[in-house]
């Protein structure tokens, strides 16, 4: 209530430009105490998830930085000898991100400070930079000032006017020759492609009389791709003469994001707390081949899906047992008696007796065991079954060992076929992105992560194992050492006694095979290798064993002992949230306002942590009548059925008509109402001053029960009833004019309605094809 | 002051119409000048600010017939504000360097704390302070010279200031109030000073109206010819230090001495490739920087090639070291291998002016992906040629593959591919014929196009033809409003993405789902994404909220085409003309 109350106060502040008002009940949103603990998991989660991909792009960017900063800093070192006139270096980035701007400048200022710790190394140049943007570069004086300001130390001192200005270039050049080690002066054009190009063109002309004396290289960060050039669009030859442009193209798209998602979660190196299902790893690459590539997309993308994930209850377990207190026992003894976590529990409970491993007990259907108990004692031999709290710990905590040894081995076998593929196939064709279907018969391509995860990458393995059987001899040995030497290199000792088997395998799988000595120079000869008899049969063997290995563990992980703890299968991903269709859902809101109410409150409590509850879903399958519905939606039902000017005094009538309808319903219920449960005190028919939203539930709340006789009213005695007495039709009459202005203003604040300003009285739709 | 190297610069006097202009001027400096002259150089305004800065340099230095001078050379581009142009003219005439040390102050005049720069009064007062103190300290200076010199005109030394204006023209639009002004100075000032103005227009096109500026003394730089073209280029060969060749930079042993007579001949070939298009000395110096090192290499391999089996045999021989000092020097090549470089090289030319003219790639780069396999003379001259083309052809190909993979409009993501040919063809056809283009099926499309294919167009026969409506491809883009973009993309994703996008079950109905897609957050957003990119062009104003905002295509067909073949869409099925 407090909050409210705050509210209320925030809202009648003149001074508060925006206010917050939540979603839902108050009290809904109160955070429960496993809330608050799921949030703590989701924070552990995420951040860990986090850094990881932010290490991966930064290592992705890492070439482009350094060939920046190789860039800039021969600059001026390798010019070719005879030009006519020294010309100034740029640099153009193109497909920049703000997070590599970052990194690259970073970098630049990295030297900056480790010149000054130890100067005198000729090796490390210095570089100085400065960043302009385009709103403060209106003018040449502005850019000027902004480039000169931006290196010469101000603020000591305002210099007196007999000194040369500070939009000078000359000023800068007296700064830069009294600077004891000359350093680059790097300057960096942001969003270059919104500065005004007269502006550029004369400050490009400016510097380039000024260099080689001042040593000025220009970084131009543009977001478009460098074919079409927009540099050679927009500025003329007089000015690009002056330039040398040095196109780096930043690497980012379908690569990025095909090696964010592989180097997340299906790396041996990293294990993600949460492990995407197909059904977000599809939304993921979809979205971002078909609508933006961005780092900063694919990371927000990956957020919500954590954030998704911990909406469930049983995500609580996800890092830990710990329940928020210092010792298991009290763990258990919360979990047990918190009736907060009743709920949790008994989810638990529910989902340890539905649990059933088809390895074990393929015939158990896990749908309906007829009885829980009975039939998961059988399948498990006791295995699953937890009475007490500490028992469900003990499942959870082994549920979540066997869950990531599993997954450990899928990404390790994940990693072999990769590597067996390579051998055997190929090097991937490059990315032209030419031909969809082509891209997902690769093990690296973006599409077959969520068919492995859909555990339905059979066919190809299949296929790739076929490629190794045919494999020449000097093929095979590059197989097996690379498959050694992967194996070899694992960092983690967990995974790597795992593997050990295999790797055992492979060596003496590798002695098996015939001296190197005996191949002839296939490779050389550019003609099909044959295969020898004793290469034929090893390299069936090794076919053979690489199928059983990866299909052995390229398992579906849905089919784990309480899965959904620490993956997320096949919930969809909630691609409203990233990419909405505004227009389209107002005006479905519009003309079903109580579908659209249920809806957000059903929303509204899943993400303050309930469950839908059952009674929402019972909702009335009869289409409300359109006196029933609120203001707006009425006026706007009118509006659907005008033309395309629309008369706004006809527009009232037909709204007033409704009103009238409305009033004479209410008015009848009322009286239904004082007649029947004259105890149920309820005064209605008074709606004036509330809002559509909560209003419509009320309404929707009171229909119901006199749904029947809504039909067969006696109209003579109504009409008899509804007489009004003068003082009330006139209060009525401003009544239903207030409404229709507030109506009318709330669909022109959604931009429903145009004003001509020249025909008096009417307005103008802005949309015309309403579907029903 | 003109940023042309100190080679080029040089060079420049050699040739007789720069040299006209020269010697003209110095004789009228040196005589009586008058005080307001104009230089117009329509081609190379660069070139002749060089030449009058460099004439008047050594005027200034060499300070003969008992007159000296000081001269400021500013750029009307540099100089956007009055007081900028101000600051630089005074320290200039004066010799003065803002020191930073000492708070960057410009010339403080004769006594502290006095402002020049603040308007024009202060400057006029400003020129005469540097007058009268520059003036005083050369009649004190040259005081002994006079009694030797026996002038006959004067019996005083004259001294004398210059203040060039490069880039007049653009005076008029930066400081329109400056340019009567200027070129009254020496009457506002009543000193002996001349303003120069240098431009590529005609004076009548800058003189301000009213008839308040003095009629200038014009000067007109002749048209230079090919022979004063080729002149200035051969002049202009830098030749490095001889010792030089022993480093291992192969672009800077280009410029070996020896080697001259071969430039000579190069610049020849190189003018007659690219002189129809290209008459700047400076723009061909350019293309030949970028070309000769490439050119000169085969020989400078194989003079390697032989010092290496000289030094080879020395070593074999244990012969005395002070014979191969002889081999060292790099001789002219023969008249043979000129002519067989020339004839393997012939064709690059072309090329270099196409991708160097309009800078769609820089010298260097240019230099580096053209530079020709080692050793190329000693390939048999049949296969030379070939060997050359091939080895450029993977040379650019692994540079194009350094530079990125994603090289163009492929990497853009599907939505805004589509966004762009949508905005191709709203740009394009015109709006009244939108519902016959696209208002039905793909069937019915194509049987258009065939028939319109099939009959040229040609003018009817009653007319006489002239009125032949050119195509709006050809025009240039028209405007189109944000929902008729949409519209369009609906048609586009309706036909060619609808059995590619993911299942959706929740629409029913046809067309829903792309109903749905066209009015999504990304759409909108991929839309703003590619007008940041310039790839479409927004027309109506950024900050106006209301109304639809208005766009314009930023990609010609070609491109356009490309996309709409990568989509699968048949852009001519779809075009109102098609091509």
């Amino acid at each position: 209530m407090a909050g409210i109350s705050t509210m209320m106060e925030d809202l009648d502040d003149p001074a508060k430009t925006c206010v917050y008002i939540p979603p839902g009940k108050q009290s809904a949103t109160a955070p429960s105490d496993d809330y608050e603990l799921r949030m703590q998991a989701y924070r552990t989660a995420w951040s860990k998830c986090l850094n990881r991909v932010q290490s991966i792009l930064r290592a992705l960017q890492g070439p482009s930085v350094d060939k920046v900063t190789a860039k800039v800093i021969n600059a001026y070192n390798d010019v070719l000898p005879g030009l006519p006139y020294p010309e100034l270096p740029v640099i153009a980035l193109h497909g920049t991100n703000a997070s590599l701007v970052e990194n690259i400048s970073h970098a630049f200022h990295r030297r900056e400070t480790a010149s000054l710790d130890e100067p005198g190394d000729l090796d490390d140049a210095q570089v100085l930079q400065t960043h302009l943007h385009p709103a403060e570069c209106s003018s040449v004086a502005n850019m000027m000032k902004g480039i000169i300001t931006g290196f010469v130390e101000s603020g000591s001192k305002r210099r007196p006017m007999t000194a040369l200005a500070n939009f000078d270039i000359n000023l800068l050049r007296a700064w830069h020759s009294s600077q004891a080690p000359k350093a680059q002066l790097v300057i960096f054009l942001h969003e270059f492609e919104k500065f005004d190009s007269s502006v550029v063109q004369d400050m490009f002309y400016i510097c380039s009389m000024h260099i080689p004396h001042l040593p000025l290289v220009f970084v131009i960060l543009m977001a478009s791709p460098p074919v079409p050039s927009y540099l050679h669009s927009a500025y003329p030859r007089s000015t690009l003469a002056l330039l040398r442009v040095q196109p780096i193209v930043v690497s980012s798209g379908p690569t990025m994001v095909k090696d964010v998602l592989t180097k997340t979660f299906f790396d041996l190196e990293f294990e993600p707390d949460v492990m995407l299902g197909p059904s977000a790893l599809e939304f993921i690459t979809e979205f971002s081949t078909r609508h933006i590539t961005s780092p900063d997309v694919v990371t927000t993308l990956l957020q919500i899906a954590y954030m998704k994930h911990f909406t469930q209850p049983l995500s609580i377990f996800t890092i830990g047992e710990s329940l928020g207190e210092p010792s298991q026992r009290k763990n258990e003894l919360k979990l047990g008696s918190d009736p907060g976590l009743r709920a949790l529990v008994e989810g638990l409970q529910l989902r340890l007796f539905a649990t059933t491993p088809p390895s074990s007990q393929p015939r158990a259907g896990s749908s309906t065991p007829v009885s829980p108990k009975k039939a998961n004692g059988a399948v498990h031999g006791d295995q699953w079954r937890a009475d007490t709290a500490g028992d469900l710990m003990d499942c959870v905590s082994r549920a979540r060992v066997a869950f990531r040894k599993n997954a450990r081995r899928m990404r390790a076998a994940f990693a072999i076929a990769g590597i067996a593929e390579r051998v055997a196939l190929g090097a991937p064709q490059t990315h032209t992105g030419r031909s969809t279907e082509d891209a997902n018969v690769r093990f690296d391509s973006p599409g077959m992560l969520s068919v492995i995860m859909r555990g339905r990458a059979g066919s190809h393995i299949r296929y790739v194992c076929m490629a190794v059987r045919k494999l020449p001899s000097y093929k095979l040995r590059e197989l097996l050492h690379e498959l050694h030497a992967f194996l070899r290199d694992l960092q983690s000792a967990d995974i790597k006694r795992d593997e050990e088997n295999a790797r055992v395998w492979i060596v003496t799988t590798i002695n098996r095979l015939p001296p190197q000595t005996d191949d002839p120079g296939l490779p050389e000869d550019g003609m099909p290798a044959v295969q020898g008899p004793a290469v034929k049969e090893l390299a069936a063997v090794v076919g053979d064993w690489l199928q059983a290995y990866i299909t052995e563990r390229l398992v579906r992980l849905d089919e784990q002992v309480l899965w959904d703890i620490w993956y997320t299968g096949n919930t969809p991903f909630p691609s409203e949230l990233v990419n909405p269709a505004p227009r389209p859902t107002i005006i479905s809101a519009l003309l079903h306002p109580h579908d659209f109410a249920r809806a957000h409150a059903d929303m509204a409590r899943v993400s303050a942590g309930g469950e839908p509850t059952a009674e929402t879903d019972v909702g009335d399958p009869r289409e409300p009548a359109l006196w029933e519905l609120p203001d707006t939606s009425i006026a706007f039902r009118r509006y659907v059925e005008a033309g395309r000017m629309v008369n706004v005094y006809d527009w009232f009538e037909s709204f007033a008509v409704v009103l009238e309808d409305q009033r004479r319903k209410l008015r009848r219920r009322a009286r239904l109402l004082a007649e029947g449960r004259t105890d149920d005190g309820k005064g209605k028919a008074r709606y004036g001053g509330r809002r559509g939203r909560s209003r419509s539930a009320d309404v929707d709340m009171d229909v119901d029960p006199d749904m029947a006789d809504d039909g067969a009213g006696e109209e003579s005695d109504e009409e008899e009833l509804d007489e009004l007495d003068e003082e009330e039709e006139e209060k009525w009459k401003i009544e239903v004019q207030a409404r229709f202005m507030r109506a009318l203003h709330e669909l022109d604040y959604m931009g429903f309605v145009k004003h001509t300003g020249r025909k008096p009285d009417h307005v103008i739709r802005t949309i015309y094809d309403v579907p029903d | 002051m003109a940023h042309v190297s100190t080679t080029l610069r040089s060079a420049l006097a050699t040739s007789p119409e720069y040299e006209a202009v020269a010697t003209h001027l110095s004789a009228l400096l040196l005589s009586q000048p008058p005080s307001f002259v104009f230089i117009h150089d329509p081609e190379n305004s660069r070139l002749t600010s060089a030449v009058v800065a460099s004439t008047l340099e050594e005027l200034a230095a060499q300070s003969v017939h008992n007159s000296s001078f000081d001269c400021a050379c500013v750029n009307a581009l540099s100089c956007f504000s009055p007081r900028i142009l101000f600051d630089t003219v005074l320290n200039t005439l004066a010799r003065w360097t803002p020191d930073w040390d000492q708070g960057a102050l410009n010339w403080p005049g004769t006594s502290e704390g006095i402002r020049y720069n603040d308007n024009l009064d202060s400057f006029v007062h400003g020129i005469q302070a540097v007058y009268s103190q520059a003036s005083s300290a050369h009649t004190s200076q040259n005081g002994t010279n006079k009694r030797k010199g026996k002038t006959p005109q004067h019996s005083d030394t004259v001294y004398r200031m210059v203040l060039v204006i490069d880039q007049a023209e653009r005076l008029k639009e930066k400081l329109p109030e400056l340019v009567v002004p200027l070129s009254r100075l020496s009457e506002l000032a009543r000193v002996d000073i001349t303003t120069i103005f240098i431009s590529k227009n005609q004076w009548q096109d800058i003189r301000p109206s009213l008839r308040s500026a003095p009629e200038p003394y014009y000067i007109d730089v002749p048209f230079l010819s090919k022979q004063a073209i080729l002149d200035i280029m051969n002049h202009a060969f830098p030749v490095a230090p001889s010792d030089q060749l022993t480093s291992n930079d192969a672009f800077t042993e280009a410029y070996h001495a020896a080697l001259r007579p071969l430039y000579a001949h190069f610049i020849a070939t190189l003018y007659s490739t690219c002189g129809p298009f290209v008459h700047d000395p400076s723009e061909l110096a350019y293309i030949a920087a970028a070309r000769w090192p490439g050119f000169v290499q085969p020989i400078l391999d194989a003079h390697r090639r032989r010092l290496c089996a000289g030094r080879g045999d020395m070593d074999d021989g244990e012969g005395p070291i002070d014979e191969t000092e002889q081999d060292n020097t790099l001789k002219p090549p023969t008249e043979d291998v000129r002519l067989r470089l020339t004839r393997l090289f012939t064709s690059s030319f072309t090329a270099a002016l196409e991708a160097l003219h309009p800078r769609l790639t820089h010298a260097a780069h240019w230099a580096h992906t053209h530079t020709p396999p080692d050793d190329l003379l000693s390939v048999p001259p049949a296969h030379a040629s070939q060997t050359l083309y091939t080895h450029i052809a993977t040379v650019t190909a692994q540079a194009d593959a350094e530079a990125g993979v994603s090289v163009g409009l492929e990497a853009l993501p599907r939505m805004s591919k589509f966004i762009l040919v949508a905005a191709f063809l709203a740009s394009t056809n015109p709006a009244r014929s939108d519902l016959r283009m696209f208002g039905r099926g793909l069937d019915e499309r194509s049987r258009r196009r065939r028939r319109k294919t099939g009959t040229p167009r040609k003018p009817k026969p009653g007319t006489t033809g002239t009125a032949i409506k050119i195509p709006q491809r050809l025009l240039g883009p028209t405007t189109f409003p944000l929902d008729r973009l949409v519209a369009i993309l609906g048609v586009l994703l309706e036909e060619n993405d609808a059995d590619v996008r993911p299942v959706a079950p929740q629409y029913s109905l046809p067309g829903e789902y792309t109903e749905m897609e066209i009015s999504r957050v990304a759409l909108y957003a991929n839309v703003m994404e590619l007008v940041s990119m310039r790839l479409l062009v927004r027309t109506s104003p950024a900050d106006r909220l209301d109304g639809t905002p208005t766009f314009k295509c930023g990609i010609g067909y070609e491109l356009a085409g490309k996309v709409a073949r990568e989509l699968g869409i048949v852009l001519n099925d779809l075009m109102y003309e098609p091509v």
